[in-house]
């Protein structure tokens, strides 16, 4: 059985533990709102450049660029996973690589081959020790994320599709709702569809330069927005993530410090009692 | 009162300006165009450059990067990478930035390397797009 001496340090060491979990609950807070400003500054802009490209690749035809065209025959499909570099979130990356295993698993009956780009450390780590094939990484970038690194994680993405035999490159992260969801989302980057929304605006444009150019300049800078969102989505869930896996922790400390100062206080009130019937059992006896 | 058309400027930072206009002028591919309320409906390019809009007969200017912009009826829409209005821009930073990139341009060539050339040739232009904006001269131009 403890002593009181091992039931104190525990508290103390607790009490330790409740300061770091809540000091990082108030950096994920702070983190969070710079994070939140962000994608909600970059989704009217995602959302526009949705609107003109499906409106324009509706009204054209998907042989003029590689990327609109759909395989006949799947054999090999790329997911690009973006998670975080550091833990402590709660569920947030083990939801995700979950989600991707299982995507794997409804693959491979159909005999399609699912390979990975790993965007964030948290993923890589989970899947290298497993019987996935890596076609890249991209690590310790989730600390600052910017176009260029939408850039170049699109021209991979583009690479592998046009030269590497996949068909199909999807996307996977976490989409920002609250913060406290996120919801995992899984898009599909490659081929362009256009078959949702399509054709909405029957308007005749006209087109400077022409439709095509516009379009195949346009497929490049489409994927990156969609990756760059992506990352700014996934930045803000992991804050939020974070924020309420440590408000819980913090408050689970809480309630362990109650719980052992009950059981301290109640160890030193037995030792006193103890002593007391010692003491007077000791006078009585003298007493004789 | 001449009749006016929304206008919405946005960048992957967020939205500059979502404002009703007069008349804007951008930088198109094929040359710098202006717009009135009941242009054509059009698609077309931005290159980096000068994108002004007019409102109460004064012209408000903004850098922009490269992008492109939508006409449609009683809207125009345009994406670029980056845009700086004119009253964030310090002409003197904005004048050594211009000069710092050209002398990189110089030493680079455009052999070595298409891509990075291109990427800092377009850094450049968004440079001289604001030296332009702030009214700041360049030594040596």
């Amino acid at each position: 059985m403890a002593s009181l001496r091992d039931i104190r340090k525990r508290i103390a060491s607790v009490k330790n533990t409740q300061k770091i979990t809540n000091a990082m609950k108030m950096v994920s807070a702070a983190k969070l709102r710079r994070a939140e400003e962000n994608i909600k500054a970059a989704r009217p802009y995602a959302d526009k450049m949705r609107a003109v490209f499906m409106s324009l690749a509706s009204r054209t035809d998907p042989k003029v660029h590689p990327m609109l065209q759909a395989a006949d025959e799947v054999k090999k499909v790329l997911l690009i996973q973006v998670t975080s570099d550091r833990g402590l979130c709660g569920g947030f990356n083990a939801n995700l690589n979950r989600f991707a295993e299982a995507f794997m698993r409804k693959m491979e009956p159909k005999g399609i081959q699912v390979d990975l780009i790993n965007v964030g450390r948290k993923g890589n780590d989970y899947f290298r020790r497993r019987k996935v094939h890596i076609a890249g990484t991209f690590l310790n970038v989730m600390n600052n994320v910017n176009m260029p690194l939408a850039e170049s994680i699109a021209a991979t993405a583009v690479e592998k599709f046009m030269a590497g035999g996949y068909q199909e490159v999807h996307l996977l992260y976490n989409l920002f709702k609250t913060a406290a969801t996120q919801v995992q989302t899984m898009k599909k980057l490659l081929p362009v569809s256009s078959d949702t929304e399509g054709g909405k605006r029957l308007l005749e444009y006209l087109y400077e330069p022409s439709e095509e150019e516009l379009l195949s300049d346009l497929i490049p800078r489409y994927i990156q927005t969609q990756i760059y969102t992506a990352l700014l989505d996934s930045v803000a869930s992991e804050h939020g993530a974070r924020m309420t896996a440590m408000e819980a922790a913090t408050s689970n400390a809480e309630e362990m410090i109650y719980k052992l100062t009950l059981k301290a206080n109640r160890m030193r009130q037995e030792s006193i009692t103890t002593e007391l019937m010692e003491i007077v059992g000791g006078a009585e006896a003298l007493k004789g | 009162m001449p009749e006016k058309f929304k206008v919405q400027l946005v960048t992957p930072r967020g939205m500059l300006l979502d404002k009703e206009v007069e008349e804007i002028i951008a930088p198109g591919i094929v040359g710098e165009f202006g717009v009135l309320a009941g242009h054509t409906p059009l698609l077309t390019f931005i290159k980096p450059g000068v994108f002004s809009y007019l409102e109460a007969d004064k012209f408000i200017k903004f850098a922009v990067g490269s992008g492109f912009c939508e006409v449609l009826g009683d809207s125009v829409t345009v994406l670029v990478e980056e845009a700086y209005p004119e009253s964030d821009i310090d002409g003197a930073a904005a004048a050594s930035e211009l000069r710092e990139l050209e002398g990189r341009l110089k030493t680079m060539g455009s052999v070595a390397d298409a891509a990075a050339y291109g990427k800092l040739l377009n850094q450049a232009k968004v440079a001289r797009a604001k030296v332009s904006v702030s009214g700041a001269t360049v030594a040596g131009h």
